[in-house]
């Protein structure tokens, strides 16, 4: 379809940069203020303030885990890391640090751009893995409430598991139910007929 | 007391597919060096050191290093591909030097050792459809030479057509130099389009456009006055090679030879006394001689041709040009242009020559935005939306002046 593809727009980002004063910095400063980005560069710490920054471009080489107030496995927005070795043991901290690209060292005139579009793409797709994981997490955590749902129809309807099932997922279609909320309603309903016949 | 000699590259392919273009830039770069050196108001003079890449984009880098290095050449005015100035960035960072690259281009760059003054996408795409839109509908076929020139002004241009609820009927590419267009042509006959983008370059532009003006003579339907064809780089310069087939073509450049501006009509004088009465003047030629004057404007003001001296002084004044002032900007390197839009009539003529009628009375000055930072392609025919210019008639995308 025409007009699908959008030209990645930087303009009006907050870019946060932990490097020390150097002409790498500038050489990136200015390529990130040609693109509508306000650049704060800060050294040799980030403060819990900067969780806001829309972007974080950090120093591979000289960066540490007690620059970062906040822990490795949250990553609050987009992140670059400056390269200039490419010793193993840096990159991969670089990586678990929640770089989604990267850009060697000495930063020139170009780079930055692709950077950015590169870095935003993979943290948007991870957010929306993570967004997918937790869902399924969270209906996978139901699946004894599906369990019983289906044994309480079996034993109502004196069928197979297979039926059993089939109702139930008609039972949540006919809802605009997830199965698993249709089920907690089923047993909710049951539980209450169960507790009313042990009742009686 | 003798004048200081300083060289300069001129590196334009004066032969191969795209040399009618490249000879035109040479000359535009010629004549600027020979009014320079003519004049009084430098203490120095400049020395052009032409160099021929054939239209081999691997040729760029080794011509330009040969330039800096062993004619000492710290400044080149040159390249006319996306291809060829991107090969020759590398020679120009090792060695220091500046490319005063003269023209229109896709954007989304802005290298500290280049200076640019041709178009870049809101200086030409942008506009040109803002233009043809309204006037031709927004169905579009776009064709394009393969390389990232055609690429990027064809994804701008698809992206542009989806703000006005518009649609891409086909996108196609051939390699540089190819003349085998009859499948274009025949994909077009069929898709019937309200306009056709063309950014193929060159020869494959020149058999492109002629099998075109055949198929608008067997099916009315794909007149000019219907169906026109558009470009962002069609100039003067090529209108003699496409003879009757230009007829009808719509153009959008920062030059044409029929400005009606007091300096353009001084300037064109002068240069049919230079070149002979027939000889046509186009951007490809303006271009590469406004360089060339912006060059020694700037050498002249920072009273050095050191390349760093230059970057770090030049921006913010206006340098005087035969052509008027032109003013580079400080954050990007791109000179401030006023995009005009110019459709061919009178081709096949030799006398009047073929010229372009220019169609938008009311251009004006667009500063540089290469990235399209201060522009939303998708917000349409919403006149408020937060990036658009004052005004709000029309109903395309509006632009933003920076000022």
């Amino acid at each position: 379809m025409a007009g699908a593809f959008r030209t990645p727009s930087f303009r009006g980002w907050h870019a946060v940069v932990l490097h020390r004063s150097h002409s790498d910095r500038d050489n990136l400063c200015r390529q990130m203020e040609r693109l509508g980005l306000t650049v704060e560069c800060v050294w040799p710490e980030l403060k819990p303030e900067h969780a806001n920054a829309n972007v974080l471009v950090f120093d591979g080489d000289m960066g540490h885990e007690a620059q970062f107030p906040w822990k490795a496995d949250i990553q609050p927005m987009p992140m670059i890391a400056l390269l200039g070795t490419e010793a193993p043991g840096r990159v991969e901290w670089a990586i678990r640090r929640g770089a989604g690209a990267h850009l060697n060292k000495p930063i020139g005139s170009s780079g930055v751009y692709g950077a950015l579009v590169v870095a935003q793409r993979s943290f948007d797709e991870r957010l929306a893995y993570e967004e997918r994981i937790s869902v399924l997490e969270h209906r996978l955590s139901r699946r004894p409430q599906v369990v019983e749902a289906i044994l309480a129809l079996m034993e109502q309807k004196n069928c197979d598991a297979r039926t059993a099932y089939r109702d139930l997922r008609e039972l949540a279609m006919a809802g605009r139910l997830s199965i698993e909320d249709a089920a907690d309603e089923l047993n909710a309903r049951m539980g209450g007929a169960r507790g009313n016949r042990r009742e009686a | 007391m003798a004048r200081k000699e300083i060289p300069i590259g001129v590196l334009f392919s004066t032969t191969g597919p795209y040399s009618v273009i490249g000879r035109e830039a040479c000359w535009g770069a010629r004549i600027a060096i020979d009014e320079i050196n003519a004049s009084d108001a430098f203490d120095f003079t400049l020395r052009g050191i032409e160099a021929d890449p054939r239209g081999e984009a691997d040729r760029y880098a080794t011509l330009a290093d040969r330039l800096m290095r062993k004619d000492g050449c710290r400044h080149i005015i040159g390249c006319q591909t996306s291809w060829s100035r991107k090969e020759v960035h590398p020679v120009l960072e090792r060695l220091g030097g500046l490319l005063w690259y003269p023209t229109p281009y896709e954007g989304f760059e802005s290298h500290d050792r280049v200076i640019y003054t041709g178009a870049c996408p809101n200086q030409n795409v942008v506009p040109l459809f803002q233009y043809a839109v309204p006037a031709f509908g927004n169905r579009a076929f776009l064709v394009g030479s393969n390389y990232i020139w055609g690429w990027e002004i064809n994804r701008i241009a698809r992206e542009l057509l989806g703000g006005y609820g518009g649609s891409v009927l086909g996108e196609r590419y051939i390699p540089i130099g190819d003349q085998e267009i009859g499948h274009l042509i025949e994909e077009i006959r069929l898709k019937r389009p309200d306009f056709i983008l063309n950014n193929l370059i060159g020869t494959s532009s020149y058999a492109f456009l002629k099998a075109y003006r055949k198929l608008g003579e067997e099916d009315p339907f794909f007149h000019p006055s219907r169906c026109p064809v558009l470009s962002c780089n069609l100039t003067e310069a090529e209108l003699p090679v496409l003879g009757e087939a230009a007829e009808g073509l719509i153009s959008t450049s920062t030059y044409f030879q029929t400005l009606d501006t007091v300096e353009n009509r001084s300037f064109t004088g002068g240069m049919r006394l230079l070149r002979g009465p027939d000889a046509s003047v186009s951007h490809m030629f303006v271009g590469p001689y406004l360089a060339v004057w912006l060059l020694a404007r700037a050498i002249a003001a920072t009273g050095s041709d050191d390349p760093d001296g230059i970057v770090a002084g030049l921006p913010d004044m206006p340098l005087l040009t035969p052509l008027g002032p032109v003013r580079i900007e400080r954050k990007t390197q791109h000179a401030y242009l006023t995009p005009y839009i110019g459709v061919v009539e009178g081709a096949g003529e030799e006398r009047p020559m073929p010229r372009f009628r220019l169609l938008d009375a009311a251009a004006t000055e667009m500063a540089p935005d290469p990235y399209l930072v201060d522009y939303d392609p998708h917000a349409g025919a919403d006149a408020n939306r937060p990036f658009s210019a004052g005004g709000g008639q029309g109903s395309g995308p509006k632009l933003r002046l920076v000022t």
